[in-house]
Formats: C-alpha cells, sequence, structure tokens
C-alpha cells in the first residue's frame, strides 16, 4: 500500500517467498500457510476444493465475529463471495463450496506472501484488519528478463482405509444387530414399514414380496439365517467402492518479459479434478495480466486483470440443523460418500437397494442422481497510476473492480431416493406407507382429502445463484525525504472507498423432468401447500456495504538506527446501520525500532556472535465491525409474511428484528507488540522473536436482558476478552558448502486468551458441542464435559447433574443458570501451532521434510451413541467392550444398547445416550504432529538444457499428509482437523505429487 | 499550468468525497424496510399480536389437566419437561422454546413493541404530514399495546383484587416507548396500576377504532374485537356495566345467530380445526396465529382426562347426561383412549421453513375472542348487576346454541349446581380475594352455571386458569403415583414465574416458589 524504505518498518510481519511455500498438489494457495508463519494457525475443518480453511492469526479477535484474516492482493481487498461464518466453514453446508475468496488463484502466479500481524503492521488497513492482513503480490515482468514457465502437477489421492479407522467388520456389526433384534428392535412389524431400514428391513420386504409364483425369501428360520449369514461375512468396503485414486493434473503456464519502458506478465492455468470419490469434480481456468508502462519519467500505469472460472461437482446436500432440545445434529438426505463410508454398515450390499425416506435407496444411484453443479467465475479489473511529482513525492491512484458470480445447481432427479420420497406411498401404492410418509400432502380445505404427492413426476431442480460486486478507489501520497541521510522521514495519506453488492437468489422447481427432455411438469398442490405453509420456492435477498477511510501515517528516523512512528484512520461504513453516531471510527498506532547493529559499538562488543540485531515495539488500537448480522444501530424493521392458516386469510406485514441499539460500535482491540530479530555467526542462525498481549473490547457478545423492550436476547457490545502469546522462529543454515547445504526452520507459536468479561450465559448444550462456546473466564472457544461417573447395573451411563446429583436422564441441556457440573476440557482452537522443516540440496538434488504440529485443544468424538439404532447404523469397535451383563460396570464404560423395554420404560431416555455422547468419556486431545510434507527435486544440470534453449528444468516426486506421527489414541483414526459433518465436505487426502516445472 | 491543474483536481476530489461520504454511507447494509408511510404503518401492526400461545401453561397450571400416571397405572413421560414443572407450579427452567415463559415473555412485549414502534411513528409522521389521518392506525396499536400487557399481567401476576388490594401485587412494566438500548432497567408496577393503563389504552383506544385499513379484519382488533376485549378486561377487573356496555356492541340485541354453530359435521379432524378458526363464521371476532407444541401434549404424561374431563367437556351437565351434545363426533383421542380427549380447536398446523428437511414452526391458531364467550362475559356481569332473568336468557342461547338436551331454566340451574355437586361446584374464595368481590347466596348457584359453561367453552384456551385465579378457587394436582400439590386460594403461585433469563437480568422475581414435595418414599424396616 505504500512504499517505504524497509529499514523504517516497526511492525510484527512475516515475508513469505511462495515458490519456498507452495504445496504441489495443493491448489487452495491459504493451505500452503500452515505452519510457515508463526502466530498464523490453518485449520483444514474440510479439504474439498473451494472451501476456506479456518485461518487465525493470532487466535481469535471476535467472540462472534470470524476472526477472518483480510486478503489484500496487489492492493485490493478481496472480498468473500458469501459471508461465511468461522463455524460454518465446518459445517459441510453446499455455500462452503464458494467459502475461499482466494481458490480462483493460481498458486504459480504468487510471487511472496506477507503476513501482517501486529496492530502497527495493520492499522493502515484499518476496520477488517483486526484479525490479520495477508498481503499477497503477483508476479511481474521484470526488465530484461523473458522467459515462459511451465508447470506441470499429476496428483494421486490415497483411499481412506478400514484399517486407520475403529469399525465394527460386518461380523461384529451383525452381532450387535443380533443383540438388538434379541432386545426388541428389529421386530417385522416395526421394520416392514420404517421410514430406514437396512439388512433386517430388507429382509422382511423380501419374505413378504411374493413374485412370479414364489417369494423373495421364504420365511423360515433356515433361510433367515442364511440370508442374514451372507450379510454377516459380506464386509462391504465403502471406501473402495466409493473412493478412487485418479490423477489430477493443474498445468500452468506463464510468459514475462520486460523493457526499461513496459513489463508485463501473462499467465493461464487448467486446473482438472475427476474426483476422489464418487459424484465430486472440479475443473478450473485461471489467467492473469499484469503489464506496466512507463508513460514519461514521471507517470506510470500499470494495468491488471485476473479471471478464473470454476466447474464443480459435488455430492447433493441440504444445509444441516440442530435439534437444541436433544443437541443432536442432523443432516437429511445425506448422502456424503465419507460419512457415508464411516457410518454405514458393512453388512449392507453395496447393489441391493434399501429404504430411506420410505423410498429405495442405494448410496452409488443416489450419488447419481442427487448431485451439485457449480460454476463459478471471478474477475477483477486493476489499473494503478503513479506520478512521481517530484523527487520523494509520489501520488498514485488506484481503481479495481470485482465481481464474482457463482450458481449452484442442486440436481434431484427423477428416480433419486429424494425424489422418489415423495412419492413413496403412492407409487407404488402403499396405504400405511402414505398415512406415514410426512412428505405427501393432504388437503386440509378438503375433508376427505387423502394423502397425494406433490411430485407424481420428475425431480427437484434448485438453483442458488451468489454474485457479489465491489468497487474499489483509492488515492494516496507518499513524501519520503531525508535531511543528508541522518534524518528519514516518510508521510504517507490518502483515502479510499469501497463498494460491495452481494446478492443471493434463490429458486426451487418441482417436476423438473429430467428423464423427460428436461420439461417442468408441476403439480399445483406444490404451490397451494406452499402457501398455506408459509413455504417460498423462490428468493432473493441483497446487502450492501459501503465503506470510507482517510488514513495517514508519518514516520521519523534517526540514521536509520532509531525510527518513530505514527499512524491513523478514520473509518466509516454503513454496516452497522444508519445511525450516524455509529458510523466513524478512528483507528492509531505508535511504533518504535532500534535497530542496535547499526550503532557504532555493536561490532566492537559482539561481533562475530551477533551479527545483526533490532528491537521494536508498537502499541495500537484496531477495530473491526463485528459479525454480519449485528447492524442495529438504528431499529430494524424487514418485511414478511406472516404464516396463516388459509392462503385465504395470508397478508404481508412488517416485524422488528432488532430493535434499535443507540450504543452500538465497532468491536476494538488495544495491543502492544515487543519484537525482536537477531542474526547470529554472521546471520547462520536467525531468530525471530515476539511477544504480544491484546484487550479486545466493545466485542459483540450475547447478552440476555428483561426482555421487557421485545427481545430477551440481544447482541451488543458487551464483551471483553485479553489473549496474549509468544512466536518465535528460528532459521539455521547448518551447513553450506559448494555442493551441500542443509537448513532448518522452527517455527513455534503460544497464543491464549480469555474471555473477561461476557455477561450472556450459555447453556449446557452450546458449552459441551463440539465446536465450543464462550463463556466467561475462558478461553473464546470452550469445550465442557457433562461428568460421566459410571454405568449403573443395567448398563446405562450416570452422570453427575445441573443440581449436582447422580442421573441417568435428569439432564436439562436448555440449563444456562447451574453450569458448574460442567466439567471444563480445555479450548477447541489450538494454542500452541508451528513446524519443523528441513530442507537438504545437494547440486541439484533438494530433499525437503516438513513437519506440522498444533497442541493445546480438545476435540470431542463423534457422536455415535444413541438410545435407539437401526439396521442401518454402523459401529465402532468402541462397541466391543459395551456393557452386555450385570457386573461389566466394573469393566467398561461403554453403555449398553438399550432394549425396547428400557426405551419405552425410561423417561427421555434419548437424553442419557446424548448426555454420553458429550460426556468427559467423549473427548479426546486434538494436538498432532504430521508429516506434512515430504518431497525430493532435481533441478536438471543447466550443461545439458543449454543446447536445449531450456532455461531450467525441475523433477520433483512430493508426498503431502502421509500420516500423523502423533496423536491421541482416543480419536482412532478421527483426523483432528477434519470436521466430519457430511454433505459436501471431505477431509485433506495423503496424496503422492509428481511436479515438473520447466523455464524456456 | 498543467500540475495546477491536477492539484486542483486531486484537491476537488478531495472534497467531494469528505462531503459525499455520509450520504454514500447512508446505504442501507440490507433490504430491510423503513416505516416511512401509512401504509408501512398499517403493515407494521400486522406483527403486534404475540405469537405465543399462553394455553400450556395456563391449562396445565388450571384443573382442566390430570397427570394419567396418577389415575392410571401407566408410567408415561411428559412431552417436554416443562411440562412436568408447570403442572407442579413449579418455576420453568427447561424451556426458553415455544410455549414457555420465556416465550410468553418475550413475543408479548415484541408485540408492544411492535405498537409502540407503529406509535412512535404515527407521531413522527403527522408532524410532516399533518393531513395524514391515521386514528384507526393508533386505535389498533393501542388496543395491541393494552392486549400484550393484558396477557402477561394475568400470566405472571396475581388476578386482580381490587383498587386497594391490587396496589400491594407485584404487576409488570407497563411500556409505552421503544427501548433504544441494550439493557433497559425497568421496575415492576403493581396489578393496579398496570390495569389502570391497560384500561385508559382500551378506552383511547376503542374512541378511535374503525375496520377501514384492515385487508383481514378477523385477524385485527375490528371494533367487535375490541368490544369483545373490553368486556374480557372490564369482567377481570369487576366494572361490570362497562361489561355490559362493551358486549352490547358485540352481541346486539339477538346474539343467537351469531353464535357458533355446532350442527356442521366433519369428516375429518382437520376440518373441524379449520372450520373452528374460520373467519367467515359470525362467532369467530379475533383469531391469532401462534407459534406453539400444544397438540403435542394429547396422548402424554398429562391429559384432559379424568375429573378435568368429567367436570367439563366429556360430561354431564344441567341439561345434558353423559357429553355435551355440540361435542358428539368433535371429541378424538391421541394414542390410546384411557389417556383422555382433545378438542381440535388447538390443532397443530405446520410451516415448513425447507419442506425437503422437514423443518419448520409448529403452529396453534387461537380463536381469541368469541361470540360464545362474551356472551359469558356479559352473563356473568348481569348476575352481579342482579339482572337474573338476562343473565339465565344469555345462559339459555348459549345452551340451545351448544345443543344441549333439554332446555336451561333458572331452576334446574339453581337445583343443579348445589355445593355438594362437587365435580362441577367449586367453593369459592371471593370474599378472601377482596371485601367488595360478594358473591350471595342467590347469585351462587347462576355464577357456577357460568364458571361450568367458561369452563367448558373455553376450553384448551387457558382462560380456566384465570377464572381460577379470579375467584381464589382451590385446586389440588396429583402427581406420580404418590404425589400431589395444593393450589390455596391465596397461593403465590398463582402468579407464574417469570422467565429466569429475565430476573437474571435483574427484574424482581415473584415469591419464591415452593416445589413438590414427594410423598414420603419410606416404608417400615423389616427386623
Amino acid at each position: 500500500m505504500m512504499k517505504m524504505d524497509k529499514r523504517l518498518f516497526t511492525g510484527a510481519t512475516d515475508k513469505l517467498d511462495a515458490a519456498k511455500t507452495k504445496i504441489d498438489g495443493i491448489t487452495d494457495v491459504s493451505r500452503a500457510l500452515e505452519g510457515r508463519s508463526a502466530g498464523v494457525s490453518v485449520q483444514n475443518v474440510s479439504g474439498t476444493f473451494g472451501t476456506a480453511p479456518k485461518i487465525r492469526v493470532r487466535g481469535a479477535t471476535s467472540i462472534y465475529g470470524n476472526s477472518k484474516p483480510l486478503w489484500v492482493v496487489d492492493g485490493v481487498v478481496v472480498e468473500d463471495a458469501i459471508d461465511v461464518s468461522s463455524d460454518d466453514l465446518s459445517s459441510g453446508n453446499a455455500e462452503t463450496l464458494i467459502s475461499s475468496a482466494i481458490a480462483g488463484i493460481n498458486a504459480d502466479d504468487i510471487e511472496s506472501f506477507q503476513i501482517l500481524k501486529d496492530g502497527s503492521a495493520t492499522s493502515i488497513y484499518g476496520a477488517r484488519a483486526m484479525a490479520g492482513v495477508v498481503v499477497i503480490t503477483t508476479k511481474k515482468g521484470k526488465e530484461g528478463v523473458s522467459k515462459l514457465n511451465y508447470t506441470g502437477e499429476f496428483t494421486s489421492r490415497m483411499i481412506p482405509s478400514y484399517s486407520d479407522f475403529n469399525i465394527s467388520n460386518s461380523q461384529q456389526q451383525m452381532g450387535i444387530y443380533q443383540e438388538m433384534e434379541r432386545k426388541g428392535w428389529l421386530e417385522f412389524a416395526a421394520l416392514s414399514g420404517a421410514s430406514n431400514s437396512g439388512v433386517y428391513g430388507k429382509m422382511y420386504q423380501l419374505i413378504n414380496n411374493y413374485e412370479n409364483g414364489a417369494y423373495g425369501l421364504e420365511n423360515s428360520p433356515n433361510a433367515r439365517n442364511g440370508y442374514l449369514q451372507e450379510a454377516e461375512f459380506r464386509n462391504t468396503d465403502w471406501f473402495r467402492l466409493l473412493f478412487n485414486n485418479n490423477l489430477t493434473q493443474n498445468h500452468a503456464l506463464s510468459i514475462s518479459s520486460g523493457t526499461d519502458k513496459a513489463r508485463f506478465y501473462v499467465s493461464l492455468s487448467v486446473f482438472d479434478d475427476p474426483g476422489w470419490t464418487k459424484s465430486s469434480s472440479v475443473e478450473r481456468y485461471t489467467a492473469n495480466v499484469n503489464g506496466s508502462y512507463e508513460i514519461n519519467k514521471k507517470l506510470t500505469l500499470t494495468l491488471l486483470s485476473s479471471g478464473s472460472y470454476r466447474k464443480q461437482t459435488a455430492p447433493g446436500t441440504l444445509s444441516q440443523d440442530v435439534d437444541v432440545v436433544s443437541g443432536e445434529v442432523k443432516r437429511d438426505f445425506d448422502i456424503n460418500p465419507y460419512s457415508y463410508a464411516l457410518n454405514s454398515s458393512r453388512t449392507l450390499n453395496s447393489k441391493d437397494y434399501y429404504t430411506r425416506n420410505y423410498a429405495p435407496f442405494n448410496i452409488f444411484h443416489e450419488l447419481e442422481n442427487n448431485y451439485i453443479d457449480l460454476n463459478v467465475t471471478d474477475l477483477k479489473f486493476q489499473s494503478e497510476l503513479t506520478w512521481k511529482i517530484r523527487r520523494g513525492l509520489e501520488a498514485n491512484v488506484l481503481a479495481a473492480i470485482k465481481y464474482q458470480s457463482s450458481s449452484q445447481e442442486h440436481h434431484i432427479k427423477d428416480h433419486s431416493n429424494q425424489a422418489e420420497a415423495y412419492r413413496a406411498g403412492i407409487y407404488p401404492e402403499d396405504a400405511t406407507i402414505a398415512e406415514r410418509n410426512p412428505l405427501l400432502y393432504t388437503d386440509p380445505n378438503n375433508p376427505n382429502a387423502l394423502p397425494v404427492s406433490i411430485l407424481p413426476e420428475g425431480g427437484i431442480y434448485n438453483r442458488t445463484a451468489y454474485t457479489m460486486r465491489g468497487v474499489d478507489f483509492r488515492s494516496s501520497l507518499t513524501y519520503n525525504t531525508s535531511i543528508d541521510d541522518i534524518h528519514i522521514m516518510n508521510f504517507f495519506g490518502g483515502m479510499e472507498t469501497g463498494s460491495i453488492d452481494r446478492s443471493r437468489a434463490w429458486f426451487r422447481g418441482w417436476g423438473y423432468q429430467y428423464d423427460n427432455g428436461g420439461i417442468p411438469f408441476y403439480d399445483p398442490n406444490v404451490f397451494k401447500q406452499g402457501k398455506e405453509e408459509n413455504a417460498n420456492y423462490y428468493t432473493n435477498t441483497s446487502t450492501y456495504s459501503r465503506n470510507v477511510a482517510f488514513f495517514g501515517s508519518a514516520t521519523y528516523s534517526y540514521k536509520g538506527k532509531y525510527t518513530l512512528n505514527g499512524t491513523g484512520r478514520y473509518e466509516g461504513s454503513n454496516k452497522l446501520g444508519k445511525a450516524r453516531s455509529a458510523r466513524w471510527l478512528p483507528t492509531w498506532n505508535v511504533a518504535g525500532a532500534w535497530l542496535a547493529h547499526e550503532e557504532s559499538w555493536f561490532k566492537d562488543v559482539f561481533n562475530p556472535v551477533l551479527s545483526f540485531a533490532s528491537l521494536k515495539a508498537s502499541y495500537s488500537l484496531t477495530a473491526d465491525r463485528g459479525p454480519a448480522f449485528v447492524t442495529n444501530s438504528q431499529v430494524v424493521y424487514k418485511s414478511y409474511n406472516p404464516w396463516r392458516p388459509t392462503s385465504v386469510v395470508s397478508e404481508s406485514g412488517i416485524f422488528i428484528e432488532d430493535l434499535e441499539n443507540s450504543e452500538l460500535t465497532y468491536e476494538k482491540k488495544h495491543e502492544f507488540n515487543i519484537g525482536t530479530s537477531l542474526g547470529f555467526l554472521a546471520n547462520r542462525i536467525n531468530v525471530e522473536a515476539d511477544y504480544y498481549t491484546r484487550q479486545n473490547f466493545d466485542l459483540i457478545g450475547l447478552i440476555y436482558t428483561q426482555g421487557v423492550g421485545g427481545q430477551i436476547a440481544k447482541y451488543a457490545n458487551v464483551a471483553s476478552m485479553m489473549s496474549h502469546g509468544v512466536e518465535l522462529t528460528i532459521s539455521t543454515k547448518n551447513t553450506t558448502t559448494k555442493d551441500f547445504k542443509w537448513t532448518s526452520d522452527f517455527i513455534f507459536s503460544d497464543a491464549v486468551n480469555k474471555i473477561t468479561n461476557l455477561d450472556s450465559r450459555s447453556n449446557v448444550i452450546q458449552l459441551v458441542s463440539g465446536s465450543g462456546y464462550a463463556l466467561k473466564n475462558y478461553p473464546v472457544r470452550s469445550l465442557f464435559s457433562i461428568p460421566f461417573v459410571k454405568l449403573n447395573d443395567e448398563g446405562l451411563p450416570i452422570f453427575i447433574n445441573q443440581d449436582g446429583v447422580e442421573t441417568v436422564t435428569d439432564i436439562n441441556f436448555q440449563e444456562f443458570e447451574k453450569l458448574d457440573f460442567l466439567k471444563y476440557e480445555g479450548p477447541t482452537d489450538p494454542t500452541i501451532t508451528g513446524s519443523f522443516g528441513n530442507a537438504f540440496s545437494w547440486k541439484g538434488l533438494k530433499l525437503n521434510a516438513f513437519i506440522t504440529y498444533s497442541f493445546g485443544n480438545k476435540v470431542r468424538l463423534d457422536p455415535v451413541f444413541a438410545a435407539r439404532y437401526s439396521d442401518l447404523s454402523s459401529m465402532p469397535k468402541e462397541f466391543k467392550n459395551r456393557w452386555v451383563l450385570p457386573g461389566d460396570e466394573a469393566l467398561t464404560n461403554i453403555p449398553v444398547i438399550a432394549s425396547i423395554r428400557q426405551y419405552n420404560g425410561i423417561s427421555s431416555l434419548s437424553y442419557a445416550y446424548n448426555a454420553y455422547n458429550y460426556s468427559t468419556e467423549r473427548v479426546a486431545d486434538g494436538g498432532f504432529v504430521r508429516l506434512k510434507e515430504v518431497s525430493l527435486s532435481y533441478d536438471l544440470p543447466k550443461s545439458w538444457l543449454v543446447t536445449l534453449n531450456i532455461i531450467s528444468v525441475q523433477l520433483k516426486l512430493q508426498a503431502t499428509n502421509l500420516f500423523l506421527l502423533y496423536s491421541d489414541k482416543k480419536l482412532n483414526g478421527q483426523d483432528p482437523e477434519f470436521f466430519n459433518s457430511g454433505g459436501v465436505s471431505t477431509p485433506v487426502p495423503r496424496q503422492f505429487t509428481f511436479t515438473l516445472r520447466m523455464g524456456i | 499550468m498543467l500540475r495546477n491543474n491536477i492539484y486542483i483536481l486531486i484537491f476537488s476530489t478531495f472534497t467531494f468525497f469528505l462531503s459525499g461520504c455520509d450520504s454514500f454511507l447512508d446505504t442501507l447494509p440490507d433490504n430491510r424496510a423503513q416505516i416511512d408511510s401509512e401504509k408501512k404503518i398499517t403493515q407494521l401492526l400486522v406483527s403486534a399480536y404475540p405469537n405465543a400461545n399462553y394455553s400450556v401453561l395456563a391449562e396445565l397450571s388450571s384443573d382442566n389437566f390430570v397427570d394419567n400416571n396418577a389415575i392410571l397405572p401407566v408410567n408415561l413421560s411428559s412431552a417436554e419437561r416443562m411440562h412436568e414443572e408447570i403442572f407442579a407450579w413449579d418455576a420453568v427452567t427447561s424451556s426458553t422454546q415455544e410455549d414457555s415463559p420465556s416465550y410468553i415473555w418475550e413475543r408479548s412485549y415484541a408485540a408492544i413493541s411492535s405498537a409502540n414502534h407503529a406509535l412512535q411513528a404515527i407521531e413522527e409522521l403527522t408532524k410532516t404530514h399533518p393531513d395524514l389521518n391515521m386514528k384507526a392506525q393508533k386505535a389498533e396499536a393501542l388496543l395491541c399495546r393494552a392486549y400484550g400487557h393484558f396477557v402477561l399481567v394475568n400470566m405472571f401476576c396475581q388476578a386482580y383484587k381490587d383498587e386497594n388490594q391490587s396496589v400491594g401485587d407485584l404487576g409488570i412494566p407497563y411500556i409505552m416507548e421503544p427501548e433504544t438500548t441494550v439493557k433497559g432497567n425497568y421496575t415492576r408496577e403493581t396489578v393496579q396500576s398496570v390495569y389502570a393503563k391497560i384500561q385508559k389504552d382500551i378506552e383511547d383506544g376503542f374512541s378511535l377504532i374503525s375496520d377501514r385499513n384492515y385487508s383481514i379484519p378477523k385477524y385485527h382488533f375490528n371494533r367487535k374485537a375490541a368490544a369483545a376485549f373490553a368486556a374480557r378486561f372490564f369482567l377481570y377487573k369487576r366494572n361490570y356495566l362497562k361489561v355490559v356496555e362493551y358486549a352490547n356492541e358485540v352481541l346486539s340485541t339477538n346474539p343467537t345467530p351469531l353464535m357458533r354453530n355446532w350442527t356442521t359435521n366433519y369428516d375429518n379432524i382437520l376440518a373441524i380445526a379449520y372450520d373452528y378458526i374460520n373467519t367467515e363464521s359470525p362467532c369467530n371476532l379475533l383469531i391469532i396465529p401462534t407459534n406453539s407444541a400444544f397438540s403435542r401434549i394429547f396422548g402424554t404424561r398429562y391429559g384432559h382426562n379424568g375429573t378435568a374431563m368429567q367436570g367439563s367437556t366429556y360430561g354431564s351437565g344441567p341439561t345434558w347426561t353423559g357429553m355435551l351434545p355440540c361435542f358428539s363426533g368433535k371429541l378424538y383421542i391421541s394414542v390410546q383412549q384411557d389417556y383422555g380427549v382433545f378438542f381440535p380447536k388447538s390443532y397443530e398446523m405446520f410451516e415448513y421453513t425447507d419442506k425437503v428437511a422437514g423443518i419448520g414452526y409448529a403452529h396453534v391458531v387461537r380463536a381469541e375472542f368469541t361470540v360464545d364467550e362474551t356472551l359469558l362475559c356479559r352473563a356473568e356481569a348481569l348476575v352481579y348487576l342482579n339482572r337474573i332473568p338476562e343473565a339465565i336468557a344469555d345462559l339459555q342461547v348459549w345452551n340451545n346454541s351448544h345443543l344441549a338436551t333439554n332446555a336451561l331454566t333458572e331452576s334446574i340451574i339453581r337445583s343443579f349446581y348445589v355445593p355438594n355437586n362437587s365435580l362441577f361446584v367449586k367453593p369459592l374464595n371471593n370474599d378472601k380475594i377482596s371485601p367488595s368481590f360478594i358473591v350471595t347466596a342467590n347469585q351462587r348457584p347462576i355464577i357456577n352455571c357460568i364458571l361450568h359453561f367458561r369452563r367448558i367453552e373455553t376450553m384448551f384456551d387457558g382462560y380456566r386458569w384465570f377464572d381460577i385465579k379470579r375467584y381464589g378457587i382451590e385446586i389440588e394436582h396429583s402427581i406420580g403415583k404418590s404425589g400431589s400439590t395444593k393450589l390455596s386460594y391465596n397461593d403465590p403461585r398463582r402468579a407464574l414465574q417469570l422467565p429466569q433469563e429475565v430476573i437474571s437480568a435483574g427484574l424482581e422475581p415473584n415469591p419464591a416458589i415452593r416445589t413438590v414435595v414427594p410423598a414420603n418414599n419410606f416404608s417400615l424396616l423389616q427386623e
């Protein structure tokens, strides 16, 4: 953003060379930052293309806000296409596919990353920079260098294996089913008309099915046992069937050249991923042009444009939702191949159709007939004019337009289970199912109506289109001067405006006949029912963001030894609503630096041990606008159609979505940073260390009020938080000879935070669920557990409840007064992150091993226990040790499979099992050490290439995410980084990449 | 020259942006509405009706429900834990969802807030557009504000006793301004002052009321609905002349054709549910849709069963035996007949937010004011005005429209509602409620008849609880196999405890509520 003598820099930043940071075969550049910079944590909550990892610079800065760093590419802020909160990143919902703002950037176009961590570095970016800034600079043409570069990456991903997970095989699973059968669960009467069933349900259907003069299966003990025995030895390998290790390819070509007058860089790239799982594939094309021209000695014009287009397919999914009473997270019609493989019984036959939602279901058929097509276009047009007015004085004007459009088409085809579910009971006719199927429609105005299907023909076509249009304009003036090189001064000032318009349009078309030329055949009842149930068939919403800022900065340095800097910014935004009182915000920073090695005495004292030393400190106020949904500096009215029993009496109205909060303001942060960099032994050992403390205040928190204004729970600036951390980077050149080099990098950071003030109280379910929750005197995202005591003599779990009493079912998940009974487990965000990398090179051969680590957080184990299971469920091997007979409670903590008698006899038994899922028994340490990358590359000797007119050729073999060197045994194969939430999420695979780089 | 021009250009760009900033930033962040016209105020008042259903709390508190586990050899679960708490007259702490005290509290105040915002907007709009006539909107806003507070004061406070004694009972904050700060700090008024303010808003509102703005009049305070509200309010306040005055607005000279038509035969439960809230029926005066899971209560631990059922819906009366004939073919059971009966006036209707995912909101539509109930209000007032023949005439209209087997006469009433007919006649503690609340021996049988008819008429609407409170009727709840708890006439638990979050935000709670003490579990040690 501004040009300044490097010596004058006072902030805590890290500059990363893109070539060294890049992990071949990983297309999203943000993932490459994992472990590269002290204080930056990257959590790969999903590995699916287009999904953003959870990135934190120095930890969380907000309680409800997203704490996402700001991405700036070539001086222009990159806007997310949609606002996905940090929690939703791990939701697996379809919109996460476009959550990564930089998925359209070709990694080969990037020259460098700069990570701005403290207030000194970020304050010039103002609001939104509170959570750190990642500045990306793309490649430019260089004067006198003409080059054509080619990079080809070929990646193969490993198929997950059952040996990595603790899932029961089909023999163990059948043993469990037999126990369930004994306990009265898998009865003919209950299963033959059930909405979901597996092996047993199928068996009963066959017994019932009389066709061609014979029953599908003879109803005799022998025939039944034979059928079940077959299932017992089936051992279906869902992973092998649903995943494949085909090759992804990424080809990038770039041309660059330059003279003293004009320079340019042009690139194209193609990425093709045929899909790790069934029904997932990606194609991405990017282009990037960067040219600059010196009109005359004083004026330079730079034109930049970049574009990308992506076509992606993903399994069809609905959004997940949470049952607040029992705390169960559910997603209907989930067909995510990864979670299907993990959660589906291995006794099922992969070719058979079982029952889901009363309709036949087969995962392969469903994945072919129920999927999402995503098309994303991303464009940026940018121009920049630099005018060197006189020596040291430079004016700069920048204008940029960004546009992103994505359409998400969810195809639910005619014969998919999801479409058939709307007909189950009607076609084929079955009076019992017709009565039970909730997806059928019964006309409320007709007293004699029978259930009918609203989807007699065809499938369901859903389309969601997002657009984002951003305009940026900035002008600035820089003045650099010095008096005899003793008094060095830099002044910088300017203003900027930005506007972003976003829209989301959604449409659902019923009865689209995929099988019949794409002709819609809709039933009028769709609209009748929609009107009665107040359900929309289309929506269109827009948001508008406007931003104005004035900024200035002044730096003074005495001989480059002592530097003092002050920065201020005055910023306005429309985000808090129309009230002018809340709109404007000043932020500032003061900082100083001392370059000790510039002192004349330095060499005499420290030579040769210490060759370089500097010390810097800063204190700043930065701010952010808080979560996007808090905009009530004035009362927020919304139009709505209140629900009415019949369409005859419907009318539209206006309701108060949020009451006025005249005290609404920005979330703010005071930060003190002190850092040093030291170079030992002629800079063979470089050490960078930073310590910071932060006071976050005016944070948006939930507060419970007397409710008399009309809202009990309100979001307001009521919370504050404290954090501090240390960051350490040690880079060593262990050996440097002519042919052999060995360098090591060790990166460590420790960041802890604590909420110091938060009026709101959270309820039990929020505190015990996996993503953690805010509670005063604990870290921002803290995980708690319901204390498990032991199993009782029936094998049911006993807990300590809110009253301090031992109980099986009397756990109140809604309790938010008496919370002391919960056991604090730890934060869900890691506190210690870092890496250890070693690079060896011998002549043209390079070996690189990169280990990342992360510690200090807790993870909730998958919620696998339930008061009732079906014959579709797949149980983890833990079930082998479950309570079976009285007396087992002394030996095991795995609760019994409840009998139907227990289920009916003990009121709210499901509370006991849900509580068990959220108990002290079901938590693990989230720390891990991961062998992230091992690579071997070979640069062909120049002498070979000269004759071919080739500048360079590099061959590289790389293994990524090889394995975890350490993780808690309790996780049993569950990746501590990954949230298995179904939908479109998949973990980051273990993969091997071959790369060819060529320069001509 | 060129240089100067560029300086000027830069300077003017800066000034242009400086001056343009505030208007640039005036862009609203999303598609929100602005209340800037008469029409928008009318639309805002659509949200001035509480979408909470107080029936669950009020019915489970009353004698309309029994614990099936106490009267049957079963061990049923309740649909929600909140039901167990409220049935034992404990503070509800297990739920803040629909039907909970938190929900009633918040949604009622939210409706009041819409009314107050509308009143503020009317005032501001009148300043700039003095020609606008927004009397009708003002009337609706005032009545909505009064109604929201009326629900709250009846639920969370003791019944109105009289001008003097109600000064000693904790009321609720009466809100007349929009809240603009995060933490409003309020104090609870007295029941007396809340009633006085409700009265003022009703009277001011009624004087301006007109139906001219309503596209769906029966979902708004139309003139008749407003009069019915006033009649009920003054009945609770024992201002009997006004009850008759307002009720006459609703009932006209001949109420018979206005009464609910019970002769229709229906083929299924949905048809009954939809017809009960039909806006075409003259008996329905105000319909309020609510978010409620009330009907999920049926077929679980608590049922309209045993004496609760026999003393009302499914029992004899002065002019019929077995069951009031109007209910014939209209009562339903859930799960098992043993668990009690259900009349589908509070049948659940579902609104999908996502049909495919099968998620949405459960609704129950309340017929909040009806001709039938207003008729009984007038009858009660007439008794106290000692216009007994007129009262009997009203009761006869009710008796006939509900298809009772025999004609109703004063002598039948006097012979049926005798103190030892304990299923229908409960001791009244009116004199203990207030010295000015007198029921003479002559009036008493007729009042008991009215209370019986009211109980039937308002079944599942929650009003029985208010009648129990008004008359200090003592009731007892048997809980489980051996527990029980009794509600004395002056029991503090007659005012339901405020929502827990509201109390911890600093509002004064109702007096501590006792928890049910289970019958002792001791048995003799075998030596």
